[in-house]
Formats: structure tokens, sequence, C-alpha cells
């Protein structure tokens, strides 16, 4: 009898089960993902499930269920593979009919391949990375909620590892010296694990570096330089339509890291330098498309939820669903805000207005796409930060203690001629080279343009400012096919930090007017970071998350209002307001109202949103007049 | 008797020969010593997919296709050398001397090592086989790798791609680039690995590659075609005309080392607000190579930009940059006429000659094969647009790409028409005041269009009509500016009138002066009252024009 957890140890088990059940009549597969939809659901089943951003995975047992919060990067062509087939065993000379789903190696016997019963199934491989730019510590809060982390972790590791060979063994008639064979001169971790135990738990930490072979030549493609993590090749056999390239998923599937995998690739690659005709793949493609599986593991997707943010602490399904938990959030929400809003006011030295502007950029989202105009984006220009001290570099680390995703992009001449913003398919090794510029939705995007200095800007250069261009004015970025480009649409809230004027476009520019001015910028800002306690930091990240996930209507009557006030605006001045001015005051008003609680638009709000704006404008207005009589 | 082309025919009929002679119908052969048809036969058999078919797409092509005839349309993305493959590999033994034949149908075989032949059976001779080069049949193999056209990817997916094997006639049609319609069986091709578990590779055995697509030239395709550039502007359509002949180009030409450009550039001028910016960023989406700039952002070095500080306020700002080697390509730019001036003189040596040159390193970059579409909202650098356009505000990129590998030539009797119309013109220039010049360059602009237009009608040779249609566009063009010079030019007043006329009297002297009596007279004849004239003599003495001396006698020009 399946024990409580066989279907994580052993879910395999389970598909083979029910794939004997059901006398190949077709509905077992829909009946397999059902089952371990259901067993998910169950009270917090699913932080059972161990999950590969945190656990290291010489840790994970092989064909065990396991989770992954990803970001898809690429997709790769589908494949085919037997669904069905028939094995011949050569010692009872029986015959057996196997089920081919969700496995990349065939259990047992001699494969018949001119069997009847043999099916032919379709399957999409994703290559998934870990969410880019992912915050500290929203990773610790992920791995702090998963509760496989309570077998302590000894025995994870050597009896685990042990058993699972066991009963690898125990399913597979195959000889063990083919096994070993198969292995060959692999320095895999796994095979470390197998014979010595004891030395790969203290050589763990420095997995990488061991594992010689392609570790040095094997460029994970992470979209953001020096990330860290597994990459993963998510094999999907159920609408794999429905996924988008750059979706956030946890994807629950089981784990394949047999060391066969890469072996077929080395021989691969070995027999492709004797023998000409059969090469169908380049030895780039080879290695991108095939990897050790020691490196880039193979998940077999057996379900997976798309995630709408990844905010661990809040519940991952769709906002609606969980009404409660908002109610709760919804009731001390004026007063985190206000909270939220001193701290940063604080952190901005004081400017309260920048303060409020900020705070309706992290919650800006874009909720709709009009033609190409993307709605709801606020893209903010905080304009005279202070160039000399690495006073930008606190403030995105404030940023980044608040938002679960964000990146720091050093806008220096050298990052914009060098670095890879824009990702680019190299048809050589049939993959798409991920950039700076492929981030997940609503990941928060930093530009420091004090640390831009005079000097030339190559051709990537000049291609690298038009992409930020184009992700703050669009909200999309141009993949590059070679042939042609490609438009991925994005939701990335970008906020510039610039001493001037940003030669970027921008929705909103907020000049800085500090009114505190600290002796010491920098003990000033530890100091007012450590007045904030840890669990005020997660009430403003669950503020911010809710905040921006909220909806927002606008009533007629509101809308007859504002129309009225704008033809009264007009009509004092016509050159006053423009439709532009419009639609940013209109974004405004939404904002605040959301930051507010407010899922719809009053008339109060509406004259607050203007206040704001005409506040802004005039503080901007009279800096260009300062610097204009400036010689 | 048929003639040997090569060893190949010349080993056919030698095997037929052989056959015949030694046909015992009592001798039974072993099938490996029987010659394969594969040896026999000089055709390939392809097919060709009904003309009604559509292609499907490459993610349409799923597992329930595999072995059936399936037609794909894509993009070439990567073409392997043509190399040869063997189909029917021939072997002869060391001791009986027997041929001894080996059709392969897989991307590998096994070499087969002993004779079979029933002497070297019989004997127990141990005979070895060994591989005969000239007398094996290979053909020749290709793989090509294709991927969806952008259009008909879902919105946020890769495009998918497939490998494609062609053999024999089918190898060298296509190159990367190259927009294809491939026939073929799709087949899975199975890993052959250790207990895998997977067939990957989904390729196609193609039996018939396209690569274009029939066009048929309808009538008034022209003018539906110039109706298609940027529908959602209204009129314009000699404009739309103007744009749609620059972007399918005229013909390049270079008689004797010297180079005729045959590209157009043309110049949309007109107030604000006319929508010269959006037809610009029309073009600038239509066509298949083409830079957007405007001209505060140009210089004409390339595409580069040098990022500046304001030392006052800290702003950074980016300066020239991007001129742009669109490179047989249209390079739109906009704003012409806020265009620092060195910088629009290397756009006018790109323009005309079509190459860049570098001043610093005094070489020659490589040639710029642009046409330069131009916006530019006041009028400005006239004398060297070839055809200037007064704006007020397309197509398949694909069929533009189609017309630009057209190379029409001027028939010879055209010729005749060509110079008596230029004739022609010249004497109306000469007669009506205009303002453009009608010079050799309009001769070689009429040209141009004419080819152009020759070309989008996908024909090989200049016809009358495209003469006719080209000296149309450039009479709508000069006309546009007729216009604007009447509408803008505010009506004299006599005073101004009168002071032209004075002028004139006073001659180029270095003092220029006239009599007063003299030039009142003048003017009364020309219908001026006494009383306007007084009145400009005191208008002009006024803004310190002219002097008059006390007794009012004399006007001198200060």
């Amino acid at each position: 009898m399946p024990t409580v957890h066989d279907w994580i140890n052993n879910p395999l088990a389970v598909v083979d089960g029910l794939f004997a059940q059901s006398n190949s009549s077709p509905d077992w597969e829909k009946k397999v993902v059902e089952y371990f939809k259901e067993k998910l659901k169950l009270n917090d089943a699913h932080t059972w499930v161990p999950s590969l951003n945190d656990v290291p995975l010489y840790y994970l047992k092989p064909n065990s269920l396991v989770k992954f919060r990803c970001m898809v990067q690429d997709m790769f062509d589908p494949e085919f593979f037997m669904g069905v087939y028939e094995t011949n065993d050569l010692t009872s000379n029986s015959k057996q009919v196997k089920c081919g789903k969700y496995k990349d190696i065939t259990v047992g016997g001699q494969v018949d391949f001119n069997s009847r019963n043999t099916v032919t199934s379709e399957r999409q491989t994703f290559y998934c990375v870990p969410i880019p730019g992912e915050s500290q510590w929203a990773k610790e809060s992920y791995a702090g909620t998963s509760q496989a982390r309570v077998v302590p972790s000894t025995s994870y590791v050597p009896n685990r590892h042990k058993r699972s060979y066991e009963e690898d063994y125990e399913m597979d008639t195959q000889p063990q010296e083919m096994k070993y064979v198969s292995q060959g001169t692999q320095s895999s971790a796994e095979s470390h694990g197998n014979t010595e135990p004891k030395r790969q738990e203290t050589e763990a930490p420095s997995h990488d570096s061991s594992s010689v072979h392609c570790t040095s030549s094997l460029d994970l493609n992470f979209p953001l330089p020096g990330e860290k993590g597994p990459a993963c090749l998510v094999k999907v056999y159920e609408d794999w339509d429905s996924f988008k390239l750059n979706d956030m998923l946890e994807v629950f599937g089981i784990l394949s890291v047999d060391p066969a995998l890469s072996v077929i690739a080395d021989e691969r690659e070995a027999s492709s330098l004797l023998d000409h005709t059969e090469v169908t793949e380049t030895v780039e493609e080879q290695r991108v498309h095939s990897p050790p599986a020691s490196l880039v593991p193979r998940l077999h997707m057996l379900y997976a939820q798309p995630l709408v943010h990844n905010n661990p602490l809040l519940p991952s399904s769709a906002p609606e669903s969980n009404g409660d938990h908002l109610c709760s959030v919804l009731g001390e929400l004026a007063s985190v805000r206000a909270e939220l809003h001193t701290y940063l006011t604080h952190v901005l030295m004081g400017d309260s207005l920048a303060a409020e502007y900020l705070i309706l950029h992290l919650i800006s989202n874009v909720y709709s796409r009009r033609d190409v105009l993307p709605l709801g984006k606020f893209t903010l220009n905080l304009s005279g930060c202070p160039h000399s001290s690495p006073y930008t570099e606190h403030l995105y680390k404030v940023i980044q203690q608040l938002v679960p995703s964000s990146y720091w992009l050093c806008m220096c001449l050298h990052n914009m001629n060098n670095q890879r913003m824009v990702p680019w398919k190299d048809y050589t090794a049939n993959r798409l080279v991920s950039g700076t510029l492929q981030l997940a939705n609503n990941t928060s995007l930093f530009l420091d343009e004090t640390q831009l200095e005079q000097g030339q800007l190559d051709a990537t250069g000049v291609r690298n400012i038009t992409a930020l261009g184009n992700l703050i004015s669009w909200q999309k970025v141009d993949y590059d096919f070679n042939y042609h480009q490609m438009e991925f649409p994005c939701n990335i809230n970008v906020l510039i930090a610039s001493e001037g004027r940003s030669l970027l476009p921008s929705d909103s520019q907020v000049h800085l007017r500090p009114t505190l001015n600290p002796p010491n910028l920098e003990e000033y800002l530890s100091a007012v970071q450590v007045a904030q306690v840890p669990s005020q930091f997660n009430k403003y990240r669950i503020y911010l998350s809710v905040a921006r996930a909220l909806n927002y209507t606008i009533s007629d009557e509101i809308t007859t209002a504002v129309e009225d006030d704008f033809v009264e605006m007009r009509k004092d001045d016509p050159q006053s307001m423009s439709a532009e001015d419009l639609h940013r005051l209109l974004v405004v008003a939404r904002l605040l109202s959301l930051s507010h609680g407010q899922n719809t638009l009053s008339r109060d709000g509406w004259m607050k949103a203007k206040q704001l704006e005409a506040l802004r404008i005039s503080r901007t207005q009279q800096q260009k007049s300062v610097s204009g009589n400036e010689p | 008797q048929l003639v040997a082309k090569d060893a190949l025919d010349v080993y056919i009929e030698h095997r037929l020969m052989m056959e015949t002679r030694g046909r015992d119908p009592a001798d039974t052969h072993d099938s490996r010593n029987q010659y394969p048809s594969e040896l026999m036969r000089r055709f390939e058999v392809y097919f060709r997919p009904p003309s009604t078919l559509k292609p499907k797409v490459v993610r349409d092509v799923k597992a329930d296709s595999i072995g059936q005839l399936v037609t794909v349309r894509g993009i070439v993305t990567r073409a392997t050398e043509v190399k040869p493959m063997m189909t029917v590999a021939t072997y002869t033994c060391d001791q009986c001397g027997a041929e001894t034949y080996q059709p392969i149908a897989s991307p590998s075989f096994t070499p087969l090592i002993m004779c079979p032949s029933q002497e070297c059976v019989t004997n127990k001779s141990g005979g070895r086989l060994y591989l005969q080069t000239r007398g094996s049949k290979f053909i020749k193999f290709q793989e090509l790798r294709i991927q969806e056209h952008s259009d008909q990817v879902p919105v946020g997916n890769i495009p998918r791609s497939m490998t494609i094997y062609a053999r024999g006639e089918n190898t060298r049609v296509a190159q990367p680039g190259d927009h294809v319609a491939v026939s073929g069986i799709f087949l899975p091709l199975l890993r052959s690995g250790f207990r895998q578990a997977v067939q990957v590779t989904r390729f196609t055995h193609v039996t018939h590659i396209s690569t274009s697509y029939q066009h048929t030239v309808e009538e008034d395709f022209y003018e539906k075609l110039a109706g298609s550039i940027a529908p959602e502007i209204y009129g314009h359509e000699d404009v739309k005309k103007a744009l749609l002949v620059l972007l399918v180009g005229g013909v390049e030409q270079a008689p004797r080392g010297m180079k005729i450009r045959g590209n157009i550039n043309i110049c949309l001028m007109g107030d604000p607000g006319v929508a010269k910016s959006q037809l610009l960023s029309y073009i600038d989406r239509l066509a298949p190579r083409s830079q957007y700039t405007t001209g505060r952002g140009s210089s004409g070095v390339g595409l580069t930009a040098a990022v500046m500080r304001d030392p006052v306020t800290g702003e950074m700002t980016l300066e020239g940059g991007a001129l742009v080697l669109a490179d047989l390509g249209v390079c739109c730019i906009d704003e012409f006429d806020k265009m620092a001036d060195a910088d629009r003189t290397a756009i006018h040596e790109v323009m005309e000659q079509q190459t860049i040159s570098i001043a610093k390193v005094r070489c020659r970059m490589s040639r710029a094969r642009l046409s330069a579409l131009r916006a530019a909202e006041s009028e400005t650098e006239r004398s060297a647009e070839s055809e200037v356009y007064l704006c007020l505000r397309a197509v398949r990129t694909r069929y533009i790409s189609k017309c630009k590998q057209k190379q029409p030539v001027v028939p010879e009797a055209l010729s005749d028409y060509i110079t008596a119309a230029y004739v022609e013109m010249r004497k109306e220039a000469r007669v009506s005041k205009d303002t453009t010049f009608t010079s050799a360059r309009t001769l070689l602009s009429i040209l141009r269009l004419s080819t152009a237009l020759a070309r989008l009608r996908m024909v090989d040779v200049v016809e009358k009509e495209d003469v006719n249609e080209a000296m149309r566009l450039m009479e709508m063009s000069k006309d546009s500016l007729q216009a604007d010079k009447t509408n803008n030019t505010r009506a004299q007043r006599p005073a101004d009138v009168i002071f032209s006329l004075l002028r004139e009297l006073a001659g180029e002297g270095a003092v220029r002066s006239v009599r007063v009596a003299e030039a009142e007279q003048r003017c009364v004849s020309r219908g001026f009252t006494p009383a306007q004239f007084q009145a400009a003599l005191d208008e002009y003495e006024e803004l310190n024009v002219w002097q008059i001396n006390q007794a009012r006698s004399r006007v001198t020009f200060v």
C-alpha cells in the first residue's frame, strides 16, 4: 500500500499503477494528472515536496517528485517519445507493454521497435531558469516554508541516496555492470555518491568545480550575469501551448538525473567526429539540448502552477480565490501605507513627495494593452540623485528589500557597450541566448544613470539604449532572431536614478529635494535601515504585492466628472493639459487609489492625484529655472 | 544509342551488356549479385504538391503526421554543404572478382566483408570484399533547418524549427534566409542511444522545395499596392506611389566603371502634422531593411553615439549617431532640416555617390547602397533631391523584395521617346517661370523611376507607360511645389514693388543712387500713383535703407 509520501518518493510507481489499470484506454493520462493535482491540493501537501530551488540537486532522490520555481527561458522544439512501448524480456522470453511517459530511459529488456503496441507521443521541452533577480529574502522565505526540510539533512544524503539506487535496481532488470559501464568516465556527482557517499557529502559544496566535464564550457544561459541556481529542462506533456516565454511557474515534476542521459551526449559527440552523415545537430546544439543531467536535470512535469507573483508571503494562487487573506491585509492597509511612506521618506532624505511617487511606482503594473500601448505602467525617473556618493546603491538595496525580484543595471559606458541586453537566437546552438532584459513580470529594474560618464557609445551601446527606451515606452523587448525581430511584451517596473533629467524616456520625473542633510550619508541610511524590524518589512512586502494585484474600476459618474474637469482645464489654457497629461494623471489617480486600497476612483482621489501632479510639475519647473539661471 | 555523359553512364551501359550476355535462365543469382534498380536508373522521382494545398505551419505538424506527406512553410536558418551520400555500395571480391551490391537506405551502414558469390562460398576461398568508389552510386545530400515565420508564432512563444533532408535535385535550392515551402515525408529520427526512449529530431524528407510564391499581376495592381501603403492616411496617392517606387528602387548601372545609382531618394516636405513622420515610420516598418532616425540624432559617421553630460544640470544627452548604414535598404531621416550642416553633407554623399568616406582614415568605406527618405519641414537643400514631394502624408514586403530581383532594361526603341520627352520638358521649363531646375539629373530621375515601375510590374523591359507614369510623378512633384510657392508668398505691397524698381534703376555701382524724377516717372508708368511713390520713399527713408538729399531730387542707397 502506498504510504503518505510514496507519491512524493516514488511517483513513477503511481503512474505505472494507473497505466496498468487502464487497459490501454487513453484516459489514464488524465487520471495521472488529476491524481497529483488532488494530492497537492490537500492541506499544504505541496510544502512537503522538496524544491530544486533550495535543496541541492545531489540531495534529491532521482525519480522523486520535486518542485521548481522558475521562469521559462527558452522553448525547444517538440520531441517524440514512445508513450507506450513493448519489451522483450530475454530471460523469461515474455513480452511486456510499458508506459514511457515521464521517463527518459526505457526500463527492462529489449525494446521492440516494430511492435504494433508502440504509441508515439509528443512532448515539449522548456529550458527553465530560476526567476532572474529574485531577492534573497524571497528565496529564504520560500525555503523556510518548505516542510520537506523537516527531515534531518543527514538522512538525505547517504542513506537516501543509496536506497534510491536500490529501488532503481528493483525496478531495473538491467545488469548492474551495464550501469557502471554506461557511466564510463563521467565524474558526475551521482557516480561519486554511489561509491563514496561520505566523500560526496564533504565535497558537496564544491560540486560545480568537482564535476569537471562540461562545467567550464557549459553556459547555463541565465538572463542576469552572476546568477546561481539550477537550470532545468522541463518536459511538458499536457497543453504546453498555454505557457509563454518568461512565464513564472511552479513546476511539480519527476526528477530525472540518470547519468545515461549525459552519456548519450558524449557518445554522440564522439561519433559525430567520425561519421558526418549522421549529424543532424551540431556539437554546440547537442551541448545545449542534452547537457549532463548532473548539471541540468530533467524534470517531467506533472502539474505546473503559473505564478502571478513570486512573493512567498502571499498565497501563490490567483488573487480572487483568497478573499479572506486580502480582507485581513486590507484592514491594516492604511497604517502600513503610512509607515512605508515614512520609511521611504527617510530613505529619500526627507523628500515626502518622492516617497509618494516611489510607492506609486512600486505598485504599478501593466494591466492591459490597447493595441501597442501598455496601460498601467509607471516608469519613474528620480532625478537629483547625488553623483559622488553610493546613494543609488543604497536606494537599490532598499528596493530589493521590498520587492520579490529586482535587478540593478549600472548604466556605465562599459556596461552599455558590452552587456548583452536583448536576447538573440543562436542558430548554431539552436537556442535563445538570454540577455539582461529577459525578465519575468513585475521585476523591478533599477537603472543607475548616475554611473554614466561621457564617452562614445558603439553599435551595441546604441542598440542597448534603444532597447531600454522601447522597454520603457512600450513595455516590450524585440528579441533578435537574426532574420527578423520578434516582439515580446513584458511587464517590468523601471526606475531610473539620474542626476539631471534622464536621457531615457519616463512616465514621470521627480526631482529629489532632500530636506535632511546628514553629514554621513552611509551611516544615516544604515541607521534608517536598522530602525525597521523584520516583521515590518514583511508587512511592506505584502502591502506592495496586494496593492498591485487589486482590481480597479472607474464608475461612469467619475468618468464624466473627469471629462468635464479636463475640458475645464483645457479651456483656461490648452497648453497646460495635453491628452498625454490626462493619461498620466489617470494613471497616477489609479495608482493612488490602489495604494490606499480603494478599487474604484473617487472624486476625492482624483483631486488628490491632481494636487500631487501639480506639486511634482511645479518642482520640475523650478528645477529647470534654477539650473537655467546658473552660469 | 545514348551518348555516355559520365562514368555512371558507362557503367550502366556496361552492366546492361553484361546482364544480357550472361543471362542464363537456370542460373539463380544471389540477390546481392544482381544489379539493384537504383544503380541502373538515372532519374529521380519527386512529388510536387497540388498548388491548392495550403502549406502548414511548423508547429502544426504533429505526431499524427508521421509518415505522411506534408507541406510546411518557413525560413531557412541553416544549410549544410552539399555532401555525397551513398545509395548503392558496390564491392569487388579479391578472389573471384564478382561484384556485390548493397543498397543503402539508412544514414549509416555496415560494410560487407565476405564475398557472398556462389564461387567463393562453395570454394570456401574466403574472398574479401573491397568497396569500389566509382562503381557505387552517390546522390547529393543536404541538410536544412527551417524555422517558422514570425507571423506564424503565437505571442510569447519561440519559433519552432524542423530539420529537412534534401537529396538529389532538391539540394542547393535554398539558402539561409530564404522563405521556402517544403513538401516531404515527415519522419521522426530515432535517437540511437543507450536505452533512451526518445525519438527526437523531427525531420522531413523533401520531395519538393519551392522558394517563391507565384504572383499574378492583376490589373491596377500598381494602384492597389500604392493604396495599401499607410491605408489609414487618406489621399496622397501620388506620394504613396512615389514611396512605393522608392521601396522597389531603380536599376543600378555601371557602364565602364562609372556608377549610376538606381536608388531613389525622396524628400517629403510639408507643414507640421501632415503625417510625414507617419509615412516615414510606415516605410520603416515595410522595408525589409531600414533605419529610422531623426535629423537631430543623426551624424554622418555611423551607428555610434556620444554620451555628453550637461555640466550644469548633470543631464546626460546623446549626441550624433545613427546614420546608419541601412545598406541596400531605406534610411528614413525625420526632421532633416534640423540636422547639422556637416552631417547633412555626409548624407548627400551617401545619396549621390552611394559611398561613405571617413575623412580620418582617408579611405572609402563600404558602399552604402541605400535610398534616403527624408522629411523636412522647410524647403532646404532642394538641389540634390531627385524627386521632391510636397507632403501632406503598402504592399507586401515579400513582393517588393521579389520585385527587386528584376533588372529591367530600357529598350533601344524607347530611347528616342525619352529623349524627345526630355527636350520637351527643357523647353517647357525655360518658358514657364519654374523654380525647380530641369537638368540631366531630371532625366536620370525619370529613368530610375521608370525602371522601378517596370520592376513593380515584374517585367524585364521598360515600356512606354512606365516612362509616362514616371514623368507624371515628376510633374506632380513639381506641381506640388508650385502650389506651395503661390500659397506662401504674400501679396506684395506697392511700396515693396516700388522699392525693387528703384533698386533696379540704381544699378550695381559703388555709389548706388537714382534721380527721384526719373524714378517717379518709371513708377507711374508701371501704374502706381505719385502718392504711393512718395509714401514708399518716406517709408524706406525711415528704415534707413536709402537717403534722400535736401532738395528731394536724388535717392542714394545706403
